[in-house]
């Protein structure tokens, strides 16, 4: 049963993922329509994340696929078990061969060697991610992880599209498999290159931006026991101001959380942070040698308007 | 004021979203039928209550790219502005309406069904209001309409047979839907006819029920021909005509012919407009000619896909597939695998002037590559230069132009205060930025080429163009003023090609030749 823009919400926040409309209102609307849903957004705004919660949610297990430059259908759909093929073939030469000769002619021969021996049958075949979302062998309900697609290859892309319109997949050798039950597909991409419009097309699309300060602020006090609003909101402001200095790594949403944990475990209770105390908390979030200087312009300009 | 008249069913909702989807379309947006039907689904199944719900809903089923919010966004506000100008009665309408189509039978349906007490009528949406309340799975239709879903053959999922059966089940909504998809042909009316006269023949229609169906007939044939109307009326974003030949030069001769009819369609302009001055550009017209452009860039970026475009181009020899397969086989049989040859784009590279004389051209320039930037795939790079150049490629992933120009124009190492030094450009781009200028790229300069006295340095000009493919210099000038006062123009000619780019139109053309340059 499909969930409402509403239950995902609460169970987003449940598991301690503060949604927006936005994401809520995609993620109901790809579960009712089963179509895959494709989401863009800078590094670390939390949409593999979104995947892992959506698939505690349904309570469906998490099949993801990594994409790279030069995965292919072998990688990503299914392949053969070769090496297996000419194992079974040599080991079972002889018992193969009688059967053969026993036949009548070449036709009745090659019937026998199918039935005995189906070399492009199952058990050869290896299930890869998009062919286990769609026809699992326990048949218990799959969410499709296919992450950072825009580094695959364009041509990766058109290998995807009958699995993610028709959720169905052929293979030559073997037939089409049809799914079972239609999995919930999640497609993420960091812009690093343009998805092609078939891709798109096939998609509902979802934009997930890096939080805003309030946003922020409610994802740190979800994540880390001990922040307190004030703690949560004044580390907010700091984060967002160190990202309008446009350093060059932007901190993520995950860093934040662990920049908050770190400051909650080393002081009881914990503190914002200074001048004095920016050195040792750097690490987790400056992860370029001029980030490093936007970080201390950025802890004093705050604690001068603090004070 | 209101524009929405009661009763607003499944054919006003779909009339508000084909209206919306074509507007969409000419502000640049590819809206397919397929992402209607979606959005209409969408629709259907969340039932927005308020346009902030509504643009929740609709914003997955019809933007695909982060690049398409902004104009997504002020086409929605200002096509749905009416039902919020009297005070929300027009919005209050429309959800009613909405929620309606989906949950209860119209006022219509109401009076035929008292006038039935044998049950006989079709209610639209019996099947859908159990759904929704949890009852029932069973339809409550009568048995003339499951005898007619009967006939409708199992596998008739991509005809109009199949908007027919989603009518009879209840569903106008998911009906119309269909019907966007697999319009109602005249063999789906043979089909329709020949059940109904066989249905006749074993008795299921009879003289006291065929109101009841002629009625359902009547209001499905409006339905068909309600969203055919819409569906096919004007046209969407005209593509110039596609040269039929590989070669860049047919090519680029081809889109020059076709670019004004094209751009006519795309950006909806005055004469004014057209024709007017980008130097200096005045503040009335950037918005509208930035919009413009932007649309432009939309309506081009197929152009550079890099996708092959043409099943019978010549397939080229496929190395890294034709191993692969060996190997698979231990290399018997060896096939050799052929692949579709792939558009490759030339390397772009280019150098905009942003001071204050050229900074409104440059922005309008930068908007369109800002719009193409992705479909170049890391094989282009932008440099901006005031007195001192710097490299402002990255700028370019920026989520919106807004961000991107932003970031550009505080870029930290230009310093706008200065004057143009373009022999200081070429000089600083040949000892920092050589490796710019590798591999054969296409070169656009963007500038009026005033020296402001300081040396030119055309020696370094004319070494970078023998190493690019082709050096354009884009020039905001009028030509008339060329090789007047500091101007290097006469200098330079000899290395690059100047193109005069002194009105809006002059730019919109050279930008039409864009495809033709850089690809391959």
């Amino acid at each position: 049963m499909p969930l409402s823009p509403q239950s995902w919400h609460d169970a987003l926040t449940r598991q301690h993922y503060i949604p927006t409309t936005n994401i809520t209102t995609a993620l109901a609307l790809a579960q009712a329509l089963e179509k895959p849903l494709l989401v863009e957004g800078p590094p670390g705004a939390g949409k593999t994340y979104l995947a892992h919660i959506a698939s505690q949610i349904l309570d469906a297990a998490l099949i993801r696929l990594q994409c790279y430059e030069g995965i292919d259908a072998s990688k990503a759909l299914y392949e053969y078990h070769y090496g297996k093929q000419l194992l079974y073939l040599n080991v079972l030469r002889e018992r193969v061969t009688s059967l053969i000769d026993s036949s009548a002619d070449l036709e009745q021969a090659i019937d026998q060697l199918d039935t005995a021996l189906p070399l492009w049958g199952p058990a050869f075949l290896l299930r890869r991610p998009v062919f286990e979302a769609l026809a699992p062998e326990d048949q218990l309900p799959r969410v499709l992880l296919v992450d950072e697609v825009d580094r695959a290859d364009r041509e990766f892309e058109a290998l995807l599209l009958e699995p993610l319109s028709d959720w169905s997949l052929s293979i030559p050798e073997y037939g089409t498999v049809m799914a079972t039950q239609k999995p919930l597909v999640i497609l993420t991409s960091n812009r690093t290159r343009d998805l092609s419009d078939a891709l798109r097309r096939r998609c509902l699309y979802l934009w997930i931006d890096l939080p805003d300060r309030a946003r922020e602020a409610a994802i740190i006090q979800a994540q880390v026991a001990d922040a307190s609003q004030a703690f949560a909101g004044q580390l907010a402001d700091f984060l967002g101001r160190y990202r309008q200095a446009r350093p060059h790594h932007v901190p993520s949403i995950a860093e934040a959380v662990e920049l908050a944990t770190a400051l909650c475990r080393t002081s009881d209770p914990p503190v914002t942070l200074s001048p004095d105390l920016i050195d040792a908390v750097l690490p987790i979030f400056a992860k370029h040698p001029q980030d490093l200087a936007i970080g201390h312009k950025t802890v004093e300009a705050l604690s001068h308007d603090v004070s | 004021m209101t524009s929405v008249d009661p009763p607003f069913g499944a054919v006003q909702i779909t009339q508000s979203l084909t209206g919306l989807a074509r507007r969409l379309r000419t502000e640049g947006l590819t809206v397919t039928p397929d992402d209607l039907a979606t959005a209409l689904q969408a629709c259907a199944l969340l039932q927005p209550r308020s346009l902030n719900h509504l643009y929740a809903v609709l914003y997955p089923c019809l933007v695909k790219t982060f690049t398409d919010d902004s104009i997504f966004r002020s086409a929605f506000w200002s096509y749905f502005q009416h039902l919020t100008a009297d005070g929300g009665e027009g919005l209050a309408l429309w959800a009613t309406a909405l929620a309606s189509s989906q949950t209860g039978p119209s006022e219509a349906n109401d009076a035929l069904a008292e006038s039935d007490p044998a049950g006989e009528s079709l209610n639209p949406n019996s099947e859908s209001r159990s759904e929704t309340t949890g009852g029932s799975s069973q339809p409550s239709l009568p048995a003339w309409a499951q005898a007619l879903i009967g006939q409708i053959p199992e596998d008739a999922i991509t005809s109009g047979l199949a908007a027919w059966k989603a009518f009879l089940q209840g569903h106008p909504e998911r009906s119309a839907a269909l019907l966007i998809r697999h319009p109602w042909a005249h063999h789906d009316k043979t089909r329709v006819a020949q059940a109904l006269a066989e249905l006749a023949g074993d008795g299921v229609i009879t003289p006291q029920n065929w109101p009841y169906i002629e009625q359902t007939l009547t209001r499905y044939l409006h339905l068909v021909h309600t969203v055919d109307a819409l569906s096919t009326a004007g046209p969407s974003v005209p593509r110039p005509a596609q040269p039929t030949s590989n070669s860049a030069v047919h090519r680029r001769h081809a889109m020059s012919h076709v670019w004004r009819g094209a751009a006519a369609w795309t950006l909806d302009l005055s004469p004014q407009q057209w024709s007017a001055s980008l130097d200096p550009l005045r503040d009335a017209d950037r918005e509208i000619l930035l919009t413009a452009i932007h649309a432009m860039a939309a309506q081009l970026r197929p152009d550079f896909s890099a996708e092959p475009r043409h099943a019978h181009r010549a397939r080229a020899f496929d190395f890294r597939r034709t191993l692969h397969r060996s190997l698979g086989t231990f290399g018997e049989p060896f096939t050799l695998v052929t692949s579709a040859r792939r558009i490759r784009l030339r390397r772009l590279v280019t150098v905009c002037d942003l001071s204050g004389s050229v900074k409104s051209v440059t922005a309008l320039f930068l908007a369109f590559v800002y719009g193409l930037h992705q479909a170049f795939g890391g094989r282009a790079q932008h440099f901006a230069f005031v007195s001192a150049v710097d490299e402002i490629t990255a700028h370019f992933s920026a989520p919106s132009y807004a961000e991107c120009i932003d970031a550009v124009l505080h870029h930290s190492a230009i310093d706008y205060r200065g004057y143009s030094d373009y022999g200081a450009l070429w000089t600083q781009m040949t000892a920092e930025y050589a490796g710019a200028f590798e591999g054969n790229p296409i070169v656009l300069v963007l500038g009026d080429a005033r020296t402001n006295r300081y040396d030119p340095q055309t020696a370094l000009l004319t070494a970078i163009a023998r190493r690019a493919r082709a050096l354009y210099w884009l020039n905001p000038e009028s030509e008339s003023q060329w090789s007047t006062g500091d101007s290097a123009v006469l200098a330079y000619r000899t290395a690059a090609r100047f193109i005069e780019i002194h009105t809006f139109d002059q730019l919109v053309r050279f930008l039409y030749q864009l495809p033709g340059m850089v690809i391959a």
